[in-house]
């Protein structure tokens, strides 16, 4: 291994990694506004580490200068973006986070694999995904 | 070199599982939206890992366009959300 493999490499695990955690996040934590704590620090960290690593690899320097120009946006776009839609979630009522409306996203078969997120919902709904009477911050916030 | 970015890629795998569950259960839009945009940010890592391992950067353009699109996209649907509230 040569030098910027061994610098690439660990960036690359790394990034990867807090990818991973963050998409964990995503699925474990009980509201939009900790969903999105999750995602945007540890995934925007993964994915700045991992363009560093390609920065490092890249062989021609015009691809070095766009890898540092993604740096730069990703630093600037992820919180920006994210605050809009955390200052929108946290400020509109109950209303406005209800589910989305339509038919069921997934073929029947998977449907009945998922019944637990489905139970007592009219059918093709996604209704009683949103009851979520057990979560701490729900009476907080009325986001979910 | 192999070796880290098959582990890298079986990581992004796995995030992006994650990620589609929360785009397919998640109650309200923004839950969406932000697992859209964290698997927008897994792809951007994927083109990443794909460079690390070939050192070919003709796909670097594909990133540029790809964080921005991420970006458009959420500030878009965070003015939809409210856009749909005042209309209530």
């Amino acid at each position: 291994m040569s030098v910027p493999d061994l610098i690439a490499a660990p960036l690359l695990i790394g990034g990867s990694a807090l990818i991973a955690l963050g998409s964990l996040g995503l699925i474990r934590f009980p509201d939009v506004l900790t969903r999105m704590h999750a995602a945007t620090k540890a995934a925007t960290l993964g994915v700045v580490a991992t363009t560093v690593a390609a920065a490092v690899e890249a062989g021609a320097l015009g691809g070095i200068l766009i890898l540092v120009l993604v740096v730069a946006l990703l630093f600037l776009s992820g919180p920006l973006g994210m605050s809009l839609l955390a200052r929108v979630a946290l400020t509109t009522p109950r209303r406005c986070c209800h589910p989305t409306p339509g038919r069921c996203l997934l073929p029947r078969l998977l449907r009945s694999r998922l019944s637990h997120c489905l139970a007592g919902a009219p059918a093709g709904s996604w209704a009683s995904c949103s009851v979520r009477s057990g979560s701490p911050s729900s009476g907080r916030w009325n986001l979910t | 070199m192999v070796l880290a970015t098959n582990v890298a890629a079986f990581l992004l795998l796995l995030a992006a599982a994650g990620a589609v569950v929360r785009v397919v259960r998640g109650p309200s839009v923004a839950d969406r939206m932000v697992a859209l945009d964290t698997l927008l940010f897994i792809g951007v890592a994927g083109i990443g890992t794909f460079i690390v391992r070939t050192g070919d950067t003709t796909y670097v353009a594909v990133l540029v366009v790809a964080v921005l699109t991420a970006f458009v996209s959420t500030v878009v649907v965070a003015r939809y959300i409210e856009a749909e509230m005042d209309r209530r």
